[in-house]
């Protein structure tokens, strides 16, 4: 089985850094965008299995980028990656399958790649 | 000289020989017939004198002497009741011949032939006869008949002599005794030595076997029997008799003595049956009548009936002793009018003392304190124990605030022991604070455990605040007006409760008990203790006044403080939330990298390790901050779910676990077996758990126990609730009302934000509720309730990926 693909968008370089090379290292294949743009042209180009987005991010608002994704691709799995735990409930329920605060340990953004992914 | 008048001269000469040689009248009279028969060569002579209308034979030469006293004629009966009645001498030769002759049996008489026999008169009455017989048949000549004339009329001289002698030393007799009784009367003005004074002296004077002296009880108009003298005691203690009721009754009602010679034949003393004769005088002083004075059974050598002199001396007797009485009652009402003053005056030297105790403080606690030492102190009101209760009219409930009393009979003795050096309980205030003793003393414990709402049937403390009487309860086991709860919590059977009473509203009760000394409690004791209450109910009115101004100024600074505190709180939220994504980024990059970091570094670099490991811990710390912060922000909102509880807390468990065993506290969770399903945000329950579960560790920091109870309460309130009970000895008193504020710690580190964050979780997210019962000394235990959602479980989707 080859590994699943994932899509981190996030403008913070490092961020996307700590990412790649964190999920690779737990066998996923890791492509990175800074932005909406970025993001929507690398979902188009290398089909991934799932998504995290940052729901604040300059240039274009993480909200509407959420919006285009779910429209264009709906069972493409959306994870929010945010800093905010608070807009859980409004994003949680409609625009994402789930919903993790940041944190410098990544334990459950893994579980919760594990489990949309079905491993 | 004819030789009868000789022979008269002879015989008058030595009858007053015989009168001058001896004073006693039957010696004298006994001599006199000696003389006659031997001078007149009879071989009999006799005197009979008349006593109560029969000749009674008194003296005797010749006659069996055994008969003297008792033989004895009627007026008119044989020839000397015959002499006496027609008043002129007989002489016959052969007595038993003559048809008038009755034979008087036991004198021997019978054996005599002649008889002369002469009236003795005096004053033109016959008080007797004197006789002379002869064995061999003799007549009599005028000569013999006018000799024994002349000394019928000596006889009859002696024994008026001897009668005058004997009235005027009975006579004398009488005024020694009554003046004897006037002495005794007023060597004294105590009436009960008084009354037996009486009753002896009297008895004495009248020879008497015994005596009662009954006196009226104007309360009850009845005559009570107050001393007696010479009786057999249940005689002495019979009944007291009412107006007219037996003799004394009657003598009372009839203000006239009463004289009985023959009891058995009266029907009111045959109903006591004791007596043989009586004689009752009222005792009248002033036109009151006082009493009566009874006598009993004339005794003596001369036992019979009362003799009209014996009254005559009773009445002159009761005379006096009215008077003496009267005086007696006068001294005895005086000395309680002054006994009276006396203790009034005392009472109110109490009740100023206290007072002056009372106004020293405005402090309540301490005002009650000095409330109940007032009252069980010897210098105050020196009841054993007493107990506060304080009555809320707002919400009707009576509640016990302090007790004050030993623990038991030994403490008891000790603490009088070391008091009794303070006189007053001014003194006692002004040197000595107890506060805190007695805030610890079981009778508090005990008074605080009393909380009730106070209703008609609820006992008798609750009648005491709706009556606002007191209540004396001499006997608390079989008075249906109390509630054996009560006396059996205090350990009583004897108390009283007296309301404490400020411009006619009943501010609480104070209850007294005598547990120690068992003296029982009187009804001038409850009196006073309610006149002190009245003072007591005024300066707690007034201390209650002062203590809810101070509550309100207190109430008002305390509302600054939450206000500046909102504020502060807002203004953090809003911050931490525009700062979050700021700060969480680089966090969430540095505690990242240095993960990264530290699973590169080999095993032998321990020192950058430990730098690592440092990196790490700190990041999480700051982490933890952020969201604790967070909690605050405005827009944090729960995000509600259905989740299982007993989950929940099992994981917040298995966070603690490894802390509760490196520092020796067990724990132990009362979990359901099946799951607690509920609307909540899991990450903040468990956060509001955890907050708490990390105190109670903090709190016992080495050796002891947490538990924790979860169950669902069932309907119609239904609602999930989490007890969670430490033994870290309990939240000191001072801090028990700050402990939620945010920033508030006791703790060298940390936020102060634990239960701040606990309480908005569930109360401000989850309509929850949260409460503390505290037990300083011994730990703490917070209750969450939860509303219960009734919600079934979502099944596991999101699968729909594919």
């Amino acid at each position: 089985m080859s590994a699943k693909r994932i899509l981190v968008v996030d403008d913070e370089a490092s961020i996307r850094e700590l990412y790649r090379e964190e999920l690779s290292e737990s066998g996923y294949s890791v492509e990175t965008a800074a932005s909406a743009r970025e993001a929507l042209q690398a979902v188009k180009t290398s089909a991934p299995d799932l998504v995290t987005v940052d729901i604040k991010m300059p240039e274009e608002d993480g909200i509407s980028l959420l919006r285009e994704i779910k429209e264009r691709w709906p069972r493409l799995p959306v994870v929010i990656c945010t800093a905010y735990p608070v807009y859980r409930q409004e994003f949680g329920a409609w625009a994402s399958d789930a919903y993790v605060v940041k944190s410098a340990d990544l334990g459950e953004l893994k579980k919760t790649l594990r489990t949309i992914l079905g491993e | 000289m004819s030789p009868v008048e000789t022979a008269s001269a002879e015989i008058l000469s030595e009858i007053i020989r015989i009168v001058n040689a001896t004073t006693d009248l039957e010696e004298r009279l006994r001599q006199i017939v000696d003389l006659t028969a031997h001078r007149m060569g009879q071989d009999v002579c006799s005197i009979f004198l008349l006593e109560d209308g029969r000749l009674v034979l008194r003296a005797s030469q010749g006659l069996n002497p055994e008969s003297i006293g008792r033989a004895s004629l009627s007026l008119g009966e044989g020839l000397v009741g015959w002499a006496c009645v027609h008043r002129v001498p007989v002489a016959v030769d052969n007595a038993q011949a003559d048809p008038r002759f009755k034979y008087l049996g036991a004198t021997g008489e019978e054996r005599f032939q002649s008889l002369l026999t002469v009236p003795i008169l005096l004053q033109g009455e016959c008080i007797g006869a004197l006789v002379v017989q002869t064995l061999t048949p003799s007549s009599y000549t005028t000569d013999k008949i006018e000799l024994l004339t002349t000394i019928a009329s000596a006889v009859s001289g002696v024994i008026r002599t001897a009668q005058l002698y004997k009235n005027s030393r009975e006579q004398l007799a009488a005024l020694t005794a009554i003046s004897e009784i006037s002495q005794a009367l007023i060597s004294t003005l105590d009436l009960d030595r008084l009354l037996n004074l009486i009753v002896e002296k009297s008895v004495n004077l009248l020879n008497a076997r015994g005596a009662i002296l009954r006196l009226l009880n104007p309360e009850t108009q009845t005559l009570e029997i107050r001393a007696s003298y010479g009786l057999p005691p249940d005689i002495a203690r019979s009944r007291a008799l009412a107006f007219g009721e037996g003799i004394a009754g009657r003598v009372a009602v009839e203000r006239r003595p009463v004289r009985i010679d023959d009891a058995s034949r009266d029907p009111l003393a045959a109903a006591v049956g004791l007596f043989k004769s009586i004689v009752c005088v009222p005792l009248i002083s002033k036109n009151q009548i006082l009493g009566t004075l009874a006598l009993y059974d004339k005794g003596g050598d001369l036992p019979g009936p009362f003799s009209e002199r014996d009254e005559y001396l009773l009445v002159t007797v009761g005379e006096h002793v009215a008077i003496a009485v009267e005086n007696a009652l006068a001294h005895e009402r005086s000395e309680a009018l002054a006994e009276e003053s006396q203790r009034r005056l005392m009472e109110l030297s109490i009740l100023y003392d206290i007072g002056q105790a009372m106004s020293t403080t405005v402090d309540l606690n301490r005002l009650l304190q000095i409330i109940l030492t007032g009252v069980t102190i010897g210098g105050g009101l020196g009841f054993n124990r007493a107990v506060l209760f304080l009555y809320d009219d707002r919400t009707r409930m009576l509640e016990g605030v302090l007790g004050v009393g030993p623990r038991d009979a030994e403490e008891a003795w000790s603490i009088w022991q070391r008091i009794s050096h303070v006189r007053t309980v001014d003194e006692w205030a002004k040197t000595t604070d107890r506060t805190a003793e007695a805030e610890e003393s079981a009778l508090t414990k005990l008074a605080r455990s009393i909380r009730f709402k106070v209703t008609p049937d609820a006992g008798i403390l609750a009648r005491t605040v709706l009556e606002a009487v007191p209540f004396n309860i001499p006997d608390a086991r079989n008075d249906p007006r109390t509630n054996p709860e009560l006396a059996a919590r205090l350990g009583t059977n004897a108390f009283a409760t007296v309301p404490l009473i400020a411009k006619d509203r009943v501010m609480g009760v104070i209850l007294v008990d005598n547990l120690f000394n068992q003296r029982p409690i009187t009804d001038d004791d409850v009196r006073f203790l309610t006149l002190f209450a009245h003072q007591a109910g005024r300066a707690i009115e007034n201390a209650q006044a002062v203590a809810g101004l101070d509550a309100a100024r207190k109430s008002l600074l305390e509302l600054q403080d939450r206000l500046i505190q909102t504020e502060k709180m807002a203004a953090l939220g809003e911050m931490a939330a525009s700062i979050a994504h700021e700060i969480r980024n680089p966090l969430a990059v540095v505690g990242g990298f240095a993960r990264r970091l530290m699973a590169r570094l080999p095993e032998a670099m321990t020192a950058e390790r430990h730098y690592g490991e440092i990196i790490v811990k700190e990041v999480k710390r700051l982490e933890k901050i952020l969201e604790e912060v967070l909690v605050f922000s405005r827009d944090a909102r729960p995000d509600l779910v259905v989740c299982d509880i007993a989950s929940l807390v099992n994981e917040v468990l298995s966070f603690i676990e490894d802390d509760c065993r490196e520092n020796g506290i067990s724990l132990t969770a009362d979990l359901p077996p099946e799951p607690v399903y509920t609307l909540a945000d899991p990450a903040q329950v468990k956060q509001a758990l955890l907050n708490l579960f990390t105190n109670a560790v903090q709190a016992i920091r080495r050796g002891g126990e947490i538990t924790v109870h979860l169950r669902r309460t069932p309907a119609p309130e239904e609602r999930i609730s989490i007890e969670i009970a430490d033994t870290g000895g309990g939240i000191p008193g001072d801090i028990m009302a700050n402990i939620f504020n945010p920033f508030f710690t006791t703790k060298a580190s940390g936020t102060g934000l634990g239960l701040a964050i606990t309480r908005r979780i569930v109360v401000d997210h989850h309509k929850g509720e949260i409460e503390v019962v505290n037990r300083p000394g011994e730990g703490a235990m917070f209750r969450i309730h939860l509303p219960a959602a009734t919600v079934c479980p979502l099944p596991e989707a999101k699968e729909d990926q594919s």
